[in-house]
């Protein structure tokens, strides 16, 4: 259900979380850089997260961010990037993105209502296209948005897909100050991130309704 | 008595009648309790009664939030 | 809470029903209920009755020095068909355990392990 697109500043070298709101319990604070032992490399040139999830990550560069408190984002990487705060890009897995349709489309437009809403930026969606992401139906919003009171603004690219009875989703946000210039890179190794991305094993609700279907219900 | 009326003096009287006889009941509310009835309108326009709506037909799962347009 | 709005078909196929409970009168829930989409009711708890009974006053009490209604915490609770509670959680909701217990509660009823 609940994004964590904010930005997290980096303070010296040692990079910490502020508390910046999350609505739905997701902190920032809540994540650290994590060490490469939850991602184990594979001979194809991808890694694993756990034993959930196999794709391509982005260069060391980018840390790890895993959500320590069970949240609904799981996992994702975190680019501090050159330039004034908040210069950074984070992408993510999130199993659960806002809304409640299992209609693409629903669930689509509610989506964009709730996207950064607590952040201060004024959303704008600028594209919406379907896509497939493994195989399995997709929608990709475009949207983007300044915030005038903190002088920052932010771009960002989502994938909603289908999942069974289900919609999850990837999603992409790079912040600048007002006056910074977004980058092509860091959308390009989420891309690869997303088009890699495998599941490696059923999850809770696959299992779930599955054992539902074994019961009669 | 109106129809109208009695029914309004009944949603009022009804859950103040269950305050007072309560009383710090519901601060221990646990496992294996009888749940507290209730008779209480809802946005969906209609009262909601537990024994009515809900007593022998489905599961029910309360969600108490603090205030509506508050992070939930 | 769009979670349970999310899980809602599975809450079907257990046949559970979600009812939500907040302070506000019943307009402001509907507006509420309507701008995230969930299609469950939410009761108003304007005189304290329903939070009261149901312990989400666990931290503070139900009114206030001038009578106002204190905000209560969240709290989920299930109740079986019987009514008789089942599950109490304090703060945010483990979605799954409700969904695990609700199998289990139907698996119960029909006799089962």
């Amino acid at each position: 259900m609940n994004q964590n697109h904010r930005k997290c500043r980096v303070m010296g070298t040692w990079v910490l979380f502020p508390v910046a709101v999350m609505v739905f319990g997701l902190g920032c604070a809540a994540m650290q850089p994590e060490k490469p032992k939850t991602l184990t490399l594979t001979e194809r040139g991808t890694v694993l997260f756990l034993d959930k999830y196999e794709f391509k990550r982005p260069p060391q560069n980018w840390f790890l961010m895993k959500n320590l408190e069970g949240g609904d984002f799981e996992l994702g990487f975190l680019l501090m990037e050159k330039g004034e705060f908040p210069s950074q890009t984070t992408f993510m897995y999130d199993a659960e993105p806002y809304g409640g349709s299992q209609n693409l489309e629903t669930r689509a437009k509610y989506y964009c209502t709730r996207f950064l809403f607590n952040s201060g930026i004024d959303v704008r969606v600028t594209k919406q296209e379907k896509a497939t992401v493994g195989g399995n139906e997709a929608i990709v919003l475009y949207m983007d948005g300044e915030n005038p009171n903190r002088s920052e603004k932010a771009k960002s690219k989502v994938y909603l897909v289908k999942k069974g009875n289900r919609i999850v989703s990837f999603v992409c946000t790079m912040w600048r100050p007002m006056n910074g210039t977004y980058a092509q890179e860091p959308f390009d190794y989420f891309e690869t991130f997303v088009h890699s991305f495998t599941f490696l094993k059923k999850d809770f609700y696959e299992n779930f309704e599955e054992e539902l279907k074994k019961q009669g219900l | 008595m109106h129809k109208k009326t009695m029914l309004a003096l009944a949603m009022v009287s009804i859950p103040i009648l269950l305050l007072l006889t309560l009383g710090n009941a519901g601060a221990q509310l646990k496992v294996g309790d009888e749940a507290p009835s209730f008779t209480l309108p809802t946005s969906q326009g209609k009262l909601a009664d537990y024994y009515k709506d809900y007593y022998g037909k489905h599961y029910l799962i309360m969600t108490f939030f603090p205030a509506a347009f508050t992070p939930v | 809470m769009d979670a349970h709005q999310r899980d809602s078909y599975l809450y079907a196929r257990l046949n559970a029903r979600v009812l939500g409970v907040s302070k506000d009168d019943p307009i402001t829930n509907k507006l509420f209920a309507e701008s995230l989409e969930l299609e469950f009711p939410i009761v108003s708890n304007g005189l304290a009755f329903m939070a009261k009974a149901y312990g989400a006053y666990s931290e503070k009490p139900p009114f206030g020095p001038d009578g106002s209604i204190n905000t209560f915490g969240r709290r989920t609770v299930v109740i079986d068909k019987k009514g008789i509670v089942r599950y109490i959680k304090d703060g945010s909701p483990i979605n799954r355990e409700i969904l695990e217990l609700l199998l289990t509660l139907e698996k119960e009823s029909r006799g089962q392990k």
